[in-house]
Order: C-alpha cells, then sequence, then structure tokens
C-alpha cells in the first residue's frame, strides 16, 4: 500500500520535475542567458508584484469577509458563502472572459473607462483583476474557519471585562487570525504566480506590459525559445514548493 | 440597590425563551438560578451582562439604567462555563486585561493580576499559559479576571459545570467565602441544586422562561408552592390518586394524608420526599437496594408496580432489619398534594398508625422519581 503510494507520487510528481531539473541542468549557462535575453526577469517581476497586490488585497477584503460569513451571519449568507467559494470551480479563462464583456472595447463599462482615460484590458488592472479574481477565496476560507472553530465567547468574556468592539478585535480575534492570515497568504502567492488562463484572457501576454511568469513559458514554447521556458519553469516550481512547504500544518493554525 | 430587571422578554426566532422575568438582587446577596437545562436560566444571565441584547424589559444595575448599554459599558464580571480564557495570553495578562482596556500600564496591571492570582490561591502561575492548567485552576483564573477591574456585579454562568465532582465541591465552598470577602453582587447559574442551595443566600427556579419559585433554600425545601419545584429539589416521590373520605390519598399501598383543602373525590398528585417515607418491618412492599450514603441509607422499595425511594438513617435500617427482600410498609411521614394547578396542601398523620379501613380507590399509574 505504502510502497504503491509512494511510486504512484514519485511517478506523477518527481518525475517530471526531476526531468525538469535533468534539461536545466545539462546547460545552465544556455538557460540564464536566454531566459534573460527573453525577458524573464521583467515578466517574473510583474508575476511578483501581481502576488504582493493579490496578498494586500486579500487581507483587507478577505479576513471582512471571512468576518461577516462567521460573526455577524447576515440574511444572505448562504449565498455569499457560495459566492466566495466560486472561484474555485469556474475555470479561470471563462472568469476572464466575462470581465472582457464588463471592461472590453464595448463592453458594459467602457462608456465609463473610456472618459476616466483608463484601460483595463491587455493592461495591469486587468491582470489585477484576473488575480482578485482567482485569489478570492482564500482569505476569506481560512479565517471563517478559524473563527468558527475558536467561538465567540473569548471575544464575549472581552467584552465583559469593557474592552470596545476595536479592542476585542486588536487584542482577541486578530491574534487567533494570525495562522489562517499566513496561510492565506502563502495560498495567495501561490496561486497568484501559477494563474495562467484568466491573466492570458485578460492580458494577452504582451511583451514587457503584461507578460507574467507563466504566460512568459508560454509564449517561450510557441517561439522555441526552450531553454528560457524551462528556465521560468524551474524558478516557478522552486518558489512554489518552499511556499507549500512554509504552510502551517492544522495544528498551527 | 444590586441588581434589578423587569418584564425582561427574549426570543430566538419564533421559540420564546424568557417570557417575562422581574428578578431583584439586593446589594452583596448571592443568588442562584436553578432549573432545568433550556429553561432560559443562562440567556437570562446573558441579558442582564449585556452579551445579548433583551426583546423587551428593563435592566437595572447598582442603581442605573442599563438595558440601553453594550456590554463593555456595564462593568459586571462574567465567568462562563468553559472558562473562555484568552488562549493567546498568559495567566497573568488575562487577568491584566481587564485593567489594561481601561488604561492601566501594563507592569501596574500586571502587578494587581498577580495579587489577585495569590487571592484566588494560584501564586506562582502567572507566567503559566491557560491550557497548562488544570480545569479547576482554569476556573479560579476566569474569575480572577472577572474581579480585576473590581465589579459591583459578578454574573457566574454553570461555572463549575465542566469539573468533576469533587472539584465542584471544594470550588464551590471557596466562592461562597470569596463572594463573603469580596461583597460583589452575585448570580450563580446552575442546574445542579445541590450546588444552588450550598451557596445560595436566595434561589430563583427558573422554568420555561419564567421564575416558578423564588426563595431561600429552607423555603423552597418546605413550602414549594409548585409540583414542579417540590419534585425539582432533593429526592422525592410523587403519588397521584384520589382524595378518600379520610382525607387520604391512597396511592401503590401508602396512605398519604392531604389535608382538608382538597375535596372528597377529587384527583391530587401528591409528593413525599425520600427522608419522609417511614419503613416497618411486615406488609406488602418488598426492598429492592440499599445504598449506604454516609450515615444514611437510600432504600429502594417495590410497592404494586413501581419503586419507591426511601431515605433513612442506617442505625434505623439496622434496627429494623430492613435488607435486601425485606418485606416493608410504607409510611408517609407528610406530604404536599396538589390538585389541577391549584395552591398546595399540607398533610400530617394524626398518628403514625393509619388505619386500616380506607376504602379502596382505583388508583392512575404515578411516576416515579
Amino acid at each position: 500500500m505504502v510502497a504503491a503510494a509512494g511510486c504512484w507520487a514519485l511517478g506523477l510528481v518527481g518525475l517530471p520535475l526531476g526531468a525538469l531539473v535533468w534539461s536545466v541542468a545539462d546547460r545552465p549557462a544556455e538557460v540564464v542567458t536566454s531566459l534573460v535575453m527573453e525577458g524573464g526577469l521583467d515578466a517574473l517581476g510583474r508575476s511578483l508584484l501581481l502576488a504582493a497586490v493579490g496578498v494586500v488585497l486579500g487581507l483587507v477584503t478577505g479576513t471582512a469577509g471571512g468576518l461577516v460569513l462567521s460573526r455577524y451571519r447576515p440574511p444572505g449568507r448562504g449565498a455569499l458563502d457560495a459566492l466566495v467559494d466560486t472561484p474555485l470551480a469556474v475555470s479561470p479563462v471563462i472568469a476572464g472572459l466575462s470581465f472582457v464583456i464588463l471592461f472590453g472595447r464595448g463592453g458594459w463599462f467602457s462608456p465609463l473607462l473610456e472618459a476616466a482615460g483608463v484601460r483595463v484590458l491587455f493592461a495591469l488592472p486587468g491582470l489585477v483583476l484576473a488575480t482578485a479574481f482567482v485569489t478570492l477565496p482564500f482569505f476569506a476560507r481560512e479565517v471563517a474557519l478559524v473563527l468558527d472553530e475558536v467561538g465567540t465567547s473569548e471575544e464575549d468574556g472581552a467584552r465583559t471585562l469593557g474592552a470596545s468592539e476595536w479592542q476585542v478585535f486588536r487584542w482577541i480575534t486578530l491574534p487567533h487570525l494570525r495562522g489562517a492570515l499566513r496561510a492565506g497568504t502563502l495560498l495567495t502567492v501561490a496561486r497568484a504566480l501559477g494563474e495562467f488562463g484568466a491573466v492570458l484572457v485578460l492580458g494577452g501576454a504582451i511583451d514587457g506590459r503584461t507578460q507574467t511568469a507563466t504566460t512568459f513559458v508560454h509564449t517561450m514554447i510557441e517561439e522555441r525559445h526552450d531553454a528560457a521556458a524551462f528556465g521560468m519553469s524551474l524558478v516557478l516550481a522552486a518558489l512554489t514548493i518552499l511556499l507549500v512547504r512554509a504552510l502551517p500544518g492544522p495544528a498551527q493554525r | 440597590m444590586g441588581i434589578r430587571a423587569t418584564g425582561l422578554q427574549k426570543r430566538f426566532g419564533d421559540t420564546p425563551v424568557i417570557r417575562g422575568i422581574d428578578l431583584d438582587v439586593a446589594n452583596g446577596e448571592l443568588v442562584a438560578l436553578l432549573g432545568p437545562s433550556g429553561g432560559g436560566k443562562s440567556t437570562l444571565l446573558r441579558l442582564i451582562a449585556g452579551l445579548e441584547p433583551a426583546d423587551a424589559g428593563e435592566v437595572w444595575l447598582d442603581g442605573r439604567r442599563v438595558d440601553h448599554l453594550d456590554a463593555a459599558s456595564r462593568g459586571v464580571g462574567f465567568v462562563f462555563q468553559h472558562y473562555a480564557l484568552f488562549r493567546h495570553l498568559t495567566v497573568e495578562d488575562n487577568v491584566a486585561f481587564g485593567l489594561r482596556v481601561r488604561g492601566v500600564e501594563r507592569r501596574e496591571a500586571r502587578e494587581q493580576a498577580r495579587a489577585l492570582l495569590t487571592r484566588v490561591g494560584l501564586e506562582g502561575l502567572g507566567p503559566r499559559w491557560p491550557h497548562a492548567l488544570s480545569g479547576g485552576q482554569r476556573q479560579r483564573v476566569a474569575l480572577a479576571r472577572a474581579l480585576a477591574p473590581a465589579p459591583r456585579v459578578l454574573l457566574l454562568d454553570e461555572p463549575f459545570g465542566a469539573l468533576d465532582a469533587r472539584v465542584r465541591a471544594d470550588l464551590r465552598d471557596w466562592l461562597r467565602r470569596l463572594h463573603d470577602e469580596v461583597g460583589a453582587t452575585t448570580i450563580l447559574v446552575t442546574h445542579d441544586q445541590e450546588e444552588a442551595m450550598a451557596v445560595a443566600d436566595r434561589v430563583l427556579i427558573i422554568r420555561d422562561g419564567l421564575v416558578e419559585q423564588a426563595g431561600t433554600p429552607a423555603q423552597l425545601l418546605d413550602q414549594p408552592r409548585t409540583e414542579f419545584v417540590a419534585s425539582f429539589i432533593g429526592e422525592v416521590n410523587v403519588f397521584e390518586g384520589i382524595v378518600g373520605e379520610d382525607r387520604c390519598l391512597e396511592a401503590d399501598g401508602v396512605r398519604l394524608p392531604v389535608g382538608r383543602a382538597l375535596a372528597v373525590g377529587q384527583r391530587a398528585r401528591a409528593v413525599v420526599r425520600s427522608h419522609q417515607l417511614r419503613l416497618t418491618p411486615g406488609g406488602p412492599a418488598t426492598v429492592l437496594r440499599v445504598v449506604p450514603m454516609d450515615d444514611r441509607a437510600r432504600v429502594e422499595v417495590a410497592a404494586g408496580d413501581r419503586v419507591l425511594l426511601a431515605r433513612l438513617s442506617r442505625d434505623a435500617v439496622s434496627q429494623a432489619g430492613i435488607r435486601v427482600g425485606s418485606e416493608v410498609t410504607v409510611e408517609a411521614l407528610s406530604s404536599r398534594a396538589w390538585a389541577g394547578d391549584g395552591p398546595p396542601t399540607e398533610g400530617r398523620p394524626a398518628t403514625h398508625r393509619g388505619a386500616q379501613a380506607a376504602p379502596s380507590h382505583r388508583l392512575a399509574p404515578a411516576r416515579s422519581r
């Protein structure tokens, strides 16, 4: 049983990753040069920026969303709950397309955007939109889960001791959320770095403007720059593996 | 003036939980709210603390109307059944919390916290984490934490409910002594009647969102107003039957004098405490079990098709030669009887040796407790 599981995991994950490492280790100098020459650093930087923006957005909106879901229990809680999980179920390509209908040329909001002189599609705001959409569930889910588990009695205790609602949040609720926020951050970064479909549809993989690490890999393969594609893939794989390793276990959450 | 509430009402959805409660606790008094689970005791306490908003009614603490204030502004100490200690703070920071939110500087707050910990018998445990303490210790920390801001009113929600019997008994005696020292007006919620009787100056029996009866422990024991109160407190036998010509209720082979308030031929229920049953050798009933408890013995007797509980001194048991299998006659030394929802009547036999000539009635099966 253990041996079978080990073989399965090794064959499915270890083998291809090993092949990736192998193909890069074969010609390290060529890979690095190609990566730099084809604009890989620019694409990677953009991906990291998107991950950071995703984390900031998630920290604020996700924590608020988790609080609403778990503590305030509004009348439409069930619907909101399902809505938060939707990005996990819907294909990012479809999500990207829906945003095109809203923000694209002749889209619902295009008169508004043109008046303001803002470009969303094929520009950085489109990439941010794509990232915000695919990472929406992570913070809210983690926060709501922990809040449900911790319960309200410590917060009630703090209230009877004279703590204002802000003091309750700052000194009781927030410390309980440390693990959840850390997990939310790691999941959001991993997802933002790895997202492909939505950023391709909304950004268009334009060199120097909307190219991200994943779309860079795609472009390099299409243009037969295999070395650059392998190099970027290895960098992304290494980054995400490190992130997942840093995830807190259930006991720490 | 300690705690006063008038006309309190609360419903959760369509379910009324508090259905109009008035409450008056004198300054420095310790009152227990006693009743079955789901009767509304804890909700009542949370309404007083401001942890739940009331649908109707007023709450006054220390002569100040507070029902429009949130919990933080009411200044009550509250102790929860499951402690609700802040898991991310050390024991002394838990206790210091109520001082810190009032702007007391950290060192000063910790010093006061350590003094309070000493007072509740936990000297030196300040740097520990709550999860490293036993249940009894945690509840003492919770109490110290609630006492830190020196509240005039202390509300305890089943504080010993999660502890084992031995620790419970120790803690409740300790709590009473602490209450007398601190002098805060206190309400204690419990479903344990022994705990309520042992600790409280006065007990309020809460049932189905209403106060069934309020009184001192002795009043509730000796003058229960309803059958519910009579049977909820202590160990009792409940009989049901029809009042005979001789003003006695005869049920399950036991004759129960019911006094003159009930009409002959009326259907009534009578409650007899287990220590008010007398057993004499020879008769229709059979002893099933004899359970020694300290100097008393609890004797289970099969009478007719039910089991009666009698509590006598162990001396009396051995003198009468009562043991499992003995045949005995059961007599009631006193009883309280109710007809429908009417007031209770008390009856005592003229002589303990009841007459044998009572007319026999068809008796409804009565429940035993």
